[in-house]
């Protein structure tokens, strides 16, 4: 018989069979990738960035790769909420895997708004709060910056739905720990972290930016170190649980999150490389536990908060 | 669509700095059509991060053998920067990483009496899938030496598939920029000669190569009328069309949106939209693209 370890986790009520869950952005609406993955085997799914308006995003070129890296200034296009739920839902809907909703506006009212429709859609299990996307000019990581900002639009969302929250944060702040404190004043029930921090690439035979929009959101290996930086501090500093991501690209760099205080992982960009990655990381995190006798994955996060500077 | 290892069977240089792999690839072999494309992980590691898309160029004749040994699917590259570096210095024998085959392929028309494929450089690529596509399709009534073919290169020994395409039993023409064979000038400038001795009924081009030769090819149908596909490029990211990272400007309502300002102005917001290379291209229609991209 398979050696018995738990691999689900709870995060914000919402119950998963794996601990690792594909982030926002990364993974379309779910069915671009249904040809290569079992969508079943997913801890949750994370979809596109949703707003009220469809969005058209930034003019190209919207990526480029650098030193371990992706820059990308998509500038959260995508369907609007109705569409999504009329045409993209139906299909995420007939799989057993949770799907997290990540919704964005350029006012605090399009989060209120979105967040009200959505709490009566049956099939959405939670949402994401967007406050921290870098590549929109209004909104979006505007929201994430400020403690005062965070609260209150966290507290105005929680007013109108019952669904999960999770907030998701920006690194581009001085102090992490000081939003997600903010975050979890507002009424949140979990924070993810982290959102792309920005940068830039220049294009020295044109001698001009690489990216249309100039900058951009830095992921990928890269940003791993920081990432698991943040995760860590923001573990020891408030109560809230944590879904970690930024660069993790194997079953190793997921435990190392799980390990600094992270409840769940989300990967991103290396489903661009390898479809397959959550999935492989799951069982990869299995196999870690086995062979180092831990019966359950949520006692990885222990060992974080006994790490001392 | 499929992801996968599959065996390097060749990589031999056929011109200076131009690659031809085949692989030993029955997933995609049996599916893939012309204007398709693989996008292949060059490395085990994450250095390119990336993968990099290559079109499918040829494919063996896949009704033919059963042996899946022989279900090959070939691509030809040029070495453009760290990426295809690495893979022009992979070895027979070992595997290669690849996702496909994505995109859509070139449409051809059932009425179709009358080809024209033209390449610029390394555009060839897909262009010899699709006179391979055209000539042993049964259901076109096109035959091969109604498809006329234009090879656009640099000079004489960047010239690509002429052999090839002549197998097929394809009109083939060939333009150097710098006179060393053929037409002396560009792809465009063959394909504007051409035209001029053709009959345009029923008549459909096809085309990939540097965006400039893409936009004059365009201009050039757009006025007089004929249907034109491109197969168009850009850095992609997942390939599948989710990250939306490979974006490109059309106009809205096909053909009837307003073009960009000769001024080079900006488009009004409800003559375009962007649509994704890797999912709803990489072919496009000629008159659909607006092109004033960086
Ligand atoms: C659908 C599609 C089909 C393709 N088919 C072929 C093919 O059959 N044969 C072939 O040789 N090439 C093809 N290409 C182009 C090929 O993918 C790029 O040349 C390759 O990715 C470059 O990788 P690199 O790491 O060697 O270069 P990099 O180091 O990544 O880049 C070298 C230079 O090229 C630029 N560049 C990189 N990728 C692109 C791109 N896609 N478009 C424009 N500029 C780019 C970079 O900005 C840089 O200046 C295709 C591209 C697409 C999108
Ligand atoms: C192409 C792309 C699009 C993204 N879009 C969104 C988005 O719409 N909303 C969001 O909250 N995060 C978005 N992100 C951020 C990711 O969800 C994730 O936080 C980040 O990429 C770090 O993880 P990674 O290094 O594993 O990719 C996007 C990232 C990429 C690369
Ligand atoms: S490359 Fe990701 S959408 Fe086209």
């Amino acid at each position: 018989m398979e050696p018995k370890v738990n691999l689900s986790v709870k995060v914000a009520g919402i119950k998963m069979r794996s601990p690792v869950m594909v982030a926002s952005g990364t993974f379309g609406y779910g069915e671009e990738y249904e040809p290569l993955v079992n969508l079943n085997q997913l801890g949750a799914i994370v979809t596109k960035g949703i707003t009220v308006q469809p969005r058209k995003g930034n003019p190209p070129p919207r990526i480029v790769e650098t030193s371990s890296g992706l820059l990308n200034s998509i500038g959260l296009e995508n369907v609007g909420l109705e569409i999504f739920i009329k045409e993209k839902l139906p299909f995420l809907q007939r799989f057993n895997t949770p799907i997290i909703v990540n919704i964005c506006g350029e006012k605090e009212e399009e989060y209120v708004h979105i967040s009200e429709r959505l709490d009566k859609v049956e099939a959405v299990s939670g949402l994401e709060v967007n406050v921290s996307c870098p590549n929109v000019e209004k909104g979006g990581m505007e929201f994430g910056r400020e403690t005062g900002t965070v609260r209150r639009l966290v507290s105005k969302v929680r007013k109108v739905t019952k669904l999960p929250l999770i907030i998701k944060l920006t690194p581009n702040v001085t102090d992490i720990t000081a939003i997600a404190q903010a975050a979890e004043d507002g009424g949140g029930d979990a924070v993810s972290l982290i959102n792309t921090p920005l940068g830039m690439a220049v294009d020295i035979e044109r001698r001009k930016p690489s990216l249309a929009n100039v900058t951009g959101g830095l992921s990928g290996p890269a940003i791993k170190p920081v990432a698991l930086r943040m995760v860590w501090e923001v573990a020891n500093m408030v109560k809230l649980p944590i879904i970690g991501m930024g660069g993790i690209m194997t079953a190793e760099d997921a435990i190392e999150f799980l390990l600094a205080g992270a409840t769940a992982v989300a990967v991103g960009t290396v489903n661009f490389v390898n479809p397959s990655a959550a999935l492989e990381i799951s069982r990869g995190i299995e196999e870690y536990l086995v062979k180092n006798k831990i019966r359950d994955v949520n006692k990885l996060r222990d060992y974080g908060a006994r790490w001392k500077k | 669509m499929w992801q996968g290892k599959v065996r390097i069977l060749s990589n031999e240089e056929v011109a200076p700095d131009c690659f031809r792999m085949r692989l030993e690839a029955p997933e995609i072999a049996g599916e893939a059509r012309a204007g398709q494309f693989l996008h292949v992980r060059v490395v085990v590691g994450y250095s390119p991060l990336l993968r990099r898309p290559f079109s499918v160029h040829r494919i063996s004749e896949k009704f033919k053998v059963k042996d899946s040994r022989l279900q090959n699917v070939e691509i030809l590259y040029e070495v453009a920067g760290k990426g295809t570096m690495i893979l022009s210095g992979r070895q027979v024998g070992e595997e290669l990483d690849i996702l496909g085959p994505l995109g859509n392929g070139f449409d051809l028309p059932g009425d179709m009496e009358t080809a024209i494929l033209i390449a610029g450089g390394i555009g060839v690529a897909p262009l010899l899938a699709l006179a391979q596509e055209i000539v042993q399709s049964s259901k076109l009534k096109v035959q091969s030496k109604k498809v006329h073919v234009i090879i656009g290169a640099k000079m004489k020994k960047l010239v690509l598939c002429e052999e090839e395409f002549k197998e097929l039993g394809c009109q083939v023409r060939v333009a150097s920029e710098d006179g060393s064979l053929g037409y002396s000038g560009t792809a465009v400038g063959l394909f504007k000669e051409l035209l001029s001795t053709l009959n345009f009924e029923l008549l459909t081009v096809y085309a990939c190569g540097p965006e400039v030769m893409l936009k004059k090819i365009a201009e050039i149908t757009s006025e007089k009328k004929i249907p034109a596909q491109l197969s168009l490029e850009g850095r992609m990211g997942c390939g599948v069309g989710a990250c939306l990272g490979c974006a490109i400007k059309v106009k809205n309502s096909k053909g009837k949106g307003k073009d960009s300002p000769a001024d080079g102005g900006q488009m009004e917001e409800a003559d375009f939209s962007y649509k994704r290379i890797c999912k709803d291209g990489p072919v496009f229609g000629a008159d659909e693209v607006v092109w004033n991209r960086r």
